[in-house]
């Protein structure tokens, strides 16, 4: 009982902003995918089209190969009828209805029978561990328990896509990490498809099955949270993902699979996503956590001056200078010495135009 | 890509857009209310340009009635005096207004509950009735002026209620209750955290006010102090009591010249001064328009229920409750003490044994008056009824300007906000010509729903925006859950938003009832024995003098409205 | 004034008559009434509600109304208290538009009926009652004087001592520049009030010390009302001391609740206007409407005007507390009653240039201008 989604070329302008541009995504069957992005990418557009919440201005929405939304053929069919569940940011619960009622509204909306529906509430409130609070009212519930209503009626309709809008946002720091793993098995044990919109990397990654970067209105990278964050296709997707460390290098020549650049001095090798223009200048990432102290002479080191540490509790954040950029990486000691060498892994230092 | 499997849940190909409900429906709405607002301000406009009245068998087309008004010095004097009382309307009413609201519904004022009531007495209140009450307590045979002269051995007050500054001021403190209500109903659904947040920082209860409440009840204050410019220039029963004794004339005053030249109704000139009046109110709403252009989001009501948590005043406490006690004594209790003193005495001024002249005399008058029953049932009828149905043609309106098709929804708002722009002589004046010109219209003359339509018409601008304002409140969410859930957008509307919004239309309700309480000019052609109302009877009573019998009705008036008052907020018109 | 035989009969004989008038319950022709009119009263019988138009207040015209009912009970009047010049603009229009209208208008803005009836809206109607009025009262048998009000002076008697007050127009107009009085006056605003015009043209024409006495009120900086009620206010609480031209109806029922408000007339010439009635020449029930019309005519109508309206009545031959009577003998002779008539002298009022002319006049002395 779930679905594939298919998205061809969508294209949405507001008030002069091109928000979407000819956007392509594609979502198998019970798959679970994150949208993210940086503010203004268009990710909540995107998720407010496929609602029929919005209506985008070209391309083609499909959901199991049907168009719900179709410029070129004029489709474009109401929310209501599309069948889909939405997870607000705010939750939207009607605050003069109780938490069955609002649980029930859409299975109404249906015309199933009173005792169906009864049964059928009972039961999904059940499952979020809210059994015995149906007769409260909004207003009477924490915030984790508003967010978990407001799946529940996503739920119980048994929708063919569940969409997501910022669900765990307005969680507090604790219980976000906790919603997230729940979150991803209740998605799972339902099997239904999802997509959710999200600004946390770690709780896109976390949640999802695949994750879609989007930015300026189109797909960035799309690729699972492993590949995303090991192997990204830009120099934008690795800053985004993370906060890595940025440096300026020169590339040196290519090596097979891999691209040599030169770092203040030292020569080192990574793993090139482009071809580089030998001679000129690139950009070369390296993760904090990749970043470690090294050997001098050993393979893939260079020199960097130790600027600055800062104890973090459970490790040492220690802040190096090489050349005119800044990195960081940690260890669990404290460091001593003005000159350190540096090593990074090749398959580590990522290399971009 | 594999093949994905046909659903079988998808309905057939809908073209229907997305977006809105029946977008014809919208345009109909348009129609309606543009042939509602339009034909009487047409009507205006055509007979502006004739010599003699528009069904006369002899007229002549020109613009002599312009050139007459326009060339009248008389006539910007009023002009001025009204821009005036418009310009000390906007910034006395505003900023009271405002900083009441604040200090009532968001503060730990002491009395809250008390003042709320007291601060609102000026609308229940005729504005004849009004003036009546400062002429009684202020005025130079006033029980206060008298109290004061004795008290500091003076010839006469300081003090003269009879010049334009004075009018000026009465004016603006008396309308302080539109603005309040306007802000008070917009601040009570405002987040209290917000204001938490920022005494938190350290800004102090003075601060809060200026840089979160307010600027967050921005819309609320634009549509207060547009109202406040267009009831300036509409103001009639304050300077009509207020204005003769030393020749200030305002507008709707002037309007009494324009039968001097001639001696028979001036119809033309008096509609040239409508013309200019709409004018200004075209002007008004592209003002209101462009200051509430960056709307971002207001909405505050949704799914987290309402916090009532009250600002601390500290030790303001105290001083601030003494100053807004100050602040009614002298808008509202002194006046009203007047009223029901003149209801009480046969009477009054230097020489008169005030107790020796006490007599009931004026409430018996009233009360054994055959009409009077009729009276206060057909207002009644009038104000609960037709307020009721006022108010959810108002939410339609409101809905329209937020919702319909760009075009629509910006002709709706300049619609909205031309009807009051006419002083309402002149508006009664057309609507009773399109009731008895207009074959459809003819039958319902006579009824009391001619009456009820025209006040419909008149308080239009009012109403609207109250609802403007209580919708703006509702978060859009609540509404969109609804129509994902399966509902329509009508159904999402009726069932998400509507009774969420139900407290608002409950106090927009009762705001517009007491305007049809009070409300007279405007149906004073369409009476007839068996559809009289209070407010008109009042503003008949004033022209043969019974100024007792006048302060007697309107102590009733109050009652009726009190009452009213009283019921609706004990049935949850506020949330706490 | 005609009919001085009237007043040479003996007031017992007079009293009698005017006491026993009410008693006689007439569904028969009234008396001095011409054999025919029964056919009037029987037409009457079958036709619908009489509607009146009328700026007398509902509590005023109330004794009248219940009086008439009593002399034809079958008649049914709808009565509808309206201002002046609401009257004259909703008949118009209604009129135009062919909507039920007023089948009678009775209104005490003279020059507004006189042109009613000179534009053609007034049927005419030789009534029986004509005989007993003089020709000011009548106007071509279409627009009728009822009542003869005087424009008195009115004085907060707290306030103001008999004795200081002033006899004669010119004594008035003294004191009014003595300096005294500065801001305690109140009188009609000519601008703004069509009654108000036609008193203070009226009486510019008929007063030779109208001069002085406008030219004073301006110096005392009176203030200028465009409402009786206003003006009766300002004096009852003393805040004017006096009233000039006040509609002297009103001031006796004010009296009735206030004992403090003063009335004088003028010695040297007192004006008086008279209230006045129209049939719509387009009436459905013009039978009711002939009744009616010489009921207020009729001594029966004139005598519940003086003694429970209180509006001064216009008979000369009727008894009571205002009655034409009473008033000649306050003002001291017929000779110092100013009575403006019903006739075309009003119109010619409303000429813009004649009415400008008045009025340029007014604001020179009152204003300055």
């Amino acid at each position: 009982m779930s679905s594939t989604l298919q998205i061809e070329n969508l294209g949405k302008v507001l008030g002069g902003n091109t928000i979407l541009d000819g956007l392509n995504l594609q979502v198998e069957a019970g798959e679970i995918v994150a949208l993210l992005g940086p503010s203004g990418s268009g990710k909540t557009t995107l998720l407010r089209c496929i609602s029929g919440l919005e209506t985008p201005d070209a391309g083609r929405i499909s959901i199991d190969g049907r168009p719900v939304y179709d410029a070129a053929a004029r489709v474009n069919v109401p929310p209501e009828a599309r069948k889909l569940g939405l997870v607000f940011q705010s939750y939207a619960l009607w605050p003069h209805k109780t938490v069955s009622q609002n649980v029930a509204f859409g299975l109404e909306q249906r015309k199933e029978g009173k005792g169906e529906i009864g049964r059928k509430v009972a039961e999904v409130l059940e499952q979020i561990g809210l059994g015995a609070l149906g007769g409260r009212y909004p207003g009477q519930l924490s915030g984790g328990q508003q967010q978990r209503v407001s799946l529940a009626r996503a739920f119980v309709t048994e929708p063919v896509l569940l969409l997501l809008d910022e669900p765990l946002s307005n969680l507090d720091a604790k219980l976000r990490e906790h919603a997230r793993a729940w979150l991803r098995e209740a998605l799972k044990a339902s099997g239904k498809t999802a997509i959710f919109v999200t600004h946390d990397q770690s709780e896109a990654m976390a949640i999802s099955d695949r994750v879609a970067i989007l930015r300026g209105g189109k797909l960035a990278q799309y690729a699972p949270p492993e590949q995303v964050y090991d192997q990204p296709n830009s120099l934008f997707v690795a800053d985004f993902i993370g906060n890595p460390n940025i440096m300026d290098a020169q590339a040196v020549s290519t090596e097979g699979q891999g691209v040599r650049v030169q770092v203040n001095g030292a020569t080192l090798e990574g793993v090139g996503v482009h071809d580089p223009e030998l001679g000129g200048k690139v950009r070369a990432v390296i993760r904090q956590e990749h970043l470690e102290l090294g050997s001098p002479g050993a393979a893939n080191t260079f020199p960097a001056r130790h600027v600055n540490s800062v104890f973090l509790g459970a490790v040492w954040e220690h802040w190096v200078e090489v050349g005119a950029d800044r990195l960081r990486f940690h260890s669990p000691h404290k460091l001593s010495g003005e000159m350190l060498t540096m090593h990074v892994p090749r398959e580590k230092l990522l290399v971009f135009h | 890509m594999t093949t994905p499997p046909i659903s079988q849940k998808l309905p057939a190909q809908a073209v229907r857009p997305a977006r809105g409900p029946l977008p014809w429906g919208w345009w109909l709405l348009l129609a309606a209310v543009a042939v509602a607002v339009l034909s009487p301000l047409l009507l205006l406009l055509w007979q502006s340009f004739l010599s003699n009245p528009f069904f006369a068998p002899a007229k002549q087309v020109g613009v002599s009635a312009y050139s007459q008004v326009l060339t009248d010095p008389a006539f910007w004097r009023a002009f001025g005096n009204s821009a005036v009382l418009a310009g000390a309307m906007i910034f006395i009413a505003v900023p009271l207004g405002a900083i009441l609201a604040f200090l009532v519904t968001k503060t730990d004022l002491p009395f809250a509950k008390v003042f709320e009531v007291l601060l609102l007495t000026p609308i229940f209140v005729s504005p004849i009735v009004l003036g009546v009450g400062f002429i009684v307590s202020l005025g130079p045979s006033g029980f206060v002026s008298g109290l004061f002269t004795q008290l500091f051995h003076l010839a006469s007050t300081p003090w003269s209620v009879y010049t334009l500054p004075a009018i000026a001021l009465i004016a603006g403190l008396t309308h302080v209750p539109y603005v309040f209500l306007y802000v008070s109903t917009t601040m009570k659904n405002l987040d209290a955290s917000l204001e938490e947040a920022a005494r938190l920082s350290g800004a102090g209860v003075w601060k809060v006010m200026t840089s979160v409440t307010l600027p967050l009840v921005r819309p609320a204050l634009v549509y207060s102090a547009m109202l406040m410019l267009l009831l300036g220039f509409e103001i009639f029963g304050l300077p009509l009591v207020l204005g003769d004794a030393k020749g200030v004339d305002v507008i709707t005053t002037y309007l009494y010249r324009l039968t001097a030249v001639t001696g028979v109704p001036a119809y033309g000139p008096m509609a040239v001064v409508a013309m200019i009046l709409i004018l200004l109110a075209l002007l008004i709403v592209f003002m209101q328009r462009a200051l509430t252009r960056n709307k971002g989001s207001y909405a505050s009501l949704g799914a987290k229920g309402y916090r009532a948590q009250r600002l601390k005043l500290g030790s303001w406490r105290w001083p601030l409750a003494i100053i807004t006690i100050l602040y009614l004594l002298y808008a509202v209790i002194i006046p009203m003490a007047g009223v029901l003193l003149r209801s009480l005495v046969r009477s009054w001024g230097p020489g008169v044994d005030l107790l020796g002249a006490l007599t009931t005399a004026n409430y018996a008058a009233i009360l054994s008056s055959p009409d009077l029953s009729r009276s206060v049932v057909n207002t009644l009828v009038v104000a609960l009824v037709g307020g009721g149905v006022a108010v959810a043609v108002y939410l339609l309106v409101a809905l329209g300007i937020q919702r319909a098709p760009k075009g629509a929804s910006r002709t709706l708002d300049y619609l909205a906000g031309l009807p009051r722009a006419v002083p309402g002589l002149i508006m009664g004046l057309a609507l009773f010509w399109l009731f008895i010109f207009v074959p459809a219209l003819k039958p319902v003359r006579p009824t009391l729903i001619s009456i009820a339509l025209a006040y419909m018409v008149v308080w239009l601008p009012y109403g609207v925006r109250l609802l403007t304002a209580a919708l703006g409140q509702v978060s859009k969410d609540l509404e969109e859950a609804a129509r994902i859930g399966g509902a329509t957008a009508t159904g999402a509307f009726l069932k998400a938003t509507l009774p969420v919004l139900k407290p608002g239309l409950i106090a927009a309700w009762l705001l517009i009832f007491m305007q049809f309480v009070r409300e007279y000019s405007s149906a004073v052609y369409l009476l007839s024995p068996g559809t009289e109302v209070l407010g008109a009877q009042i503003v008949q009573l004033w022209g043969t003098g019974a100024v007792d019998s006048i302060a007697a009705l309107s102590s009733l008036q109050i009652v009726i409205i009190v009452a009213v008052y009283s019921l609706a907020t004990r049935f949850g018109v506020r949330p706490e | 004034m005609r009919n001085p035989v009237l007043l040479a009969r003996p007031v017992l004989s007079l009293l009698t008559l005017s006491l026993l008038a009410p008693v006689v319950h007439a569904q028969a022709v009234p008396n001095g009434y011409p054999a025919g009119y029964s056919a009037t009263i029987n037409a009457a019988k079958k036709e619908g509600k009489l509607i009146i138009y009328s700026s007398t207040d509902q509590a005023s015209a109330q004794p009248l109304l219940d009086d008439f009912k009593k002399e034809y009970p079958f008649a049914n009047v709808e009565y509808n208290d309206i201002g002046t010049s609401q009257l004259y603009s909703r008949f118009l229009a209604e009129a135009a538009a062919g909507t039920p209208t007023a089948d009678v208008l009775w209104s005490s803005a003279m020059d507004l009926q006189v042109k009613l009836a000179a534009d053609g809206y007034a049927l005419t109607y030789a009534s029986p009652e004509s005989k007993n009025f003089g020709p000011e009262s009548v106007y071509q048998n279409q627009a009728f004087g009822t009542t003869l009000e005087p424009a008195a002076l009115i004085y907060n008697k707290r306030l103001v001592k008999a004795s200081e007050l002033p006899a004669t127009h010119a004594a008035f107009a003294a004191l009014l520049s003595g300096g005294k009085l500065t801001g305690k006056l109140a009188t009609w605003d000519p601008e703004k009030s069509g009654v108000g015009f036609t008193l203070m043209e009226y009486d510019n024409a008929s007063n030779k010390d109208f001069g002085a006495v406008s030219s004073g009120l301006g110096k005392a900086q009176a203030g200028l009302y465009s409402s009786t009620g206003a003006m009766l206010e300002k004096v009852t609480s003393g805040e004017a001391l006096y009233g000039y031209n006040i509609i002297g109806s009103y001031a006796l029922l004010r009296q009735k609740t206030v004992p403090d408000l003063g009335m004088k007339f003028w010695k040297d010439g007192t004006i008086a206007f008279q209230r006045v009635a129209i049939i719509n020449k387009a009436t459905k029930a013009p039978n009711t409407a002939k009744l009616f019309l010489d009921y207020l005519l009729s001594r029966r109508g004139q005598l519940v005007m003086a003694n429970q309206s209180l509006i001064y009545s216009l008979r000369s031959d009727v008894a009571g507390k205002a009655t034409r009577a009473v008033l000649t003998q306050q003002v001291g002779g017929t000779g110092n009653l100013r009575v403006i008539g019903v006739d075309k002298r009003l119109l010619d009022n409303l000429v813009p240039a004649t009415r400008t002319a008045f009025l340029n006049l007014w604001r020179k002395n009152v204003k300055g201008q």
